[in-house]
């Protein structure tokens, strides 16, 4: 995998002790978790609404969204922001703190199997997964992520 | 119809449309005269704050809710001469607890006639910057917008028409 073959770079994420990356181009910032505004009626996985850089903006809890239980936010936590398709939205993760190029032949797509993915994940917001080494990063599927339902 | 209002409730107005077969139709659009800044009322539900475009309301009351009756299946209150029909915010929104002894109800005009909101507290006349929510995961009924009271915190804008509608007392034919 050392060779000077075509690469992307992602900032990576933990969410509920798997690590995730996400295409850097789509993420606008990485932030502490500030104020969410609970907006009533919204679907369970959005936590609310969020001001960053003048907008409002939702914020998804991405634990919440991948069907795992909700934590307190502590130290660690971060809000992704990111844009898919002129929307753009904070994803709350666990943590985030690397940024790293993956070279595009590490990245394999996810087998297509109704059997859930890694950690009892439906492969639904799985792009890819990518192998370095014996570190296994998912790739995320951020548009499925935003969709709502 | 129903594309020109969902447009309408978006900017914060309303739409309303009286038929008289053999006359014609009147269609009444209000509109707010400006987008960016507006007075708004701030209510609480808890420690939660709220802004009522001040356009939408014509006074506050302060209820004990011993007073409220129940009258053909609504909330109401005697008001003035009549009653008037109220709608608790914390319902609509499915805020979980109870609502207080000693409420408010804002009374807010609208084309169906008054209605109140019953909210937990009111805090005060202020100048807000109206920004919008639009993206779908957020836009929900009764939500017109957002804005922050300085402190970096968004606070909801109501969209009163949207929540009167609620009740679905009053007849549209759009």
């Amino acid at each position: 995998m050392s060779g000077p073959g075509p690469s992307e770079t992602f900032v990576l994420f933990e969410v509920f002790g798997s690590t995730w990356g996400v295409r850097s181009q789509l993420v606008q910032s990485v932030e502490m978790a500030g104020h969410v505004t609970p907006v009533p009626n919204a679907a369970p996985f959005v936590e609310g609404v969020t001001l960053t850089r003048g907008q409002v903006i939702p914020q998804i809890n991405l634990r919440v969204r991948f069907g795992f239980p909700r934590i307190p936010a502590d130290i660690r936590t971060r809000m992704l922001v990111v844009r898919s398709k002129d929307r753009t939205a904070g994803m709350l993760v666990d943590s985030a703190r690397e940024f790293i190029a993956i070279p595009v032949e590490a990245i394999q797509p996810p087998q297509e199997t109704d059997r859930p993915g890694p950690g009892g994940l439906s492969t639904r917001f799985l792009e890819g997964i990518a192998a370095l080494g014996s570190r296994i990063v998912l790739i995320l599927n951020v548009e499925q992520v935003i969709e709502g339902t | 119809m129903m594309i020109v209002k969902t447009a309408i409730n978006d900017l914060g107005g309303t739409l309303a449309m009286d038929t008289r077969p053999g006359e014609g139709t009147r269609f009444k659009i209000r509109l707010p005269l400006t987008l960016a800044i507006m007075q708004a009322l701030i209510v609480h539900i808890d420690d939660q704050s709220f802004a009522v475009p001040q356009s939408a309301i014509h006074e506050v009351l302060r209820i004990d809710s011993r007073t409220v009756i129940m009258q053909d299946g609504n909330d109401v209150i005697s008001y003035g001469d009549s009653v008037l029909r109220i709608v608790y915010l914390r319902r609509v929104f499915a805020i979980r607890g109870e609502s207080l002894d000693i409420f408010h109800v804002v009374v807010t005009t609208s084309d169906f006639g008054a209605v109140g909101i019953a909210v937990d507290r009111v805090v005060g006349l202020k100048e807000i910057v109206v920004r919008s929510v639009e993206d779908s995961l957020v836009s929900v009924p009764g939500i017109a917008g957002a804005t922050d009271l300085g402190d970096g915190r968004p606070v909801l804008i109501l969209n009163v028409a949207a929540i009167v509608e609620t009740l679905g007392a009053q007849r549209v034919t759009a």
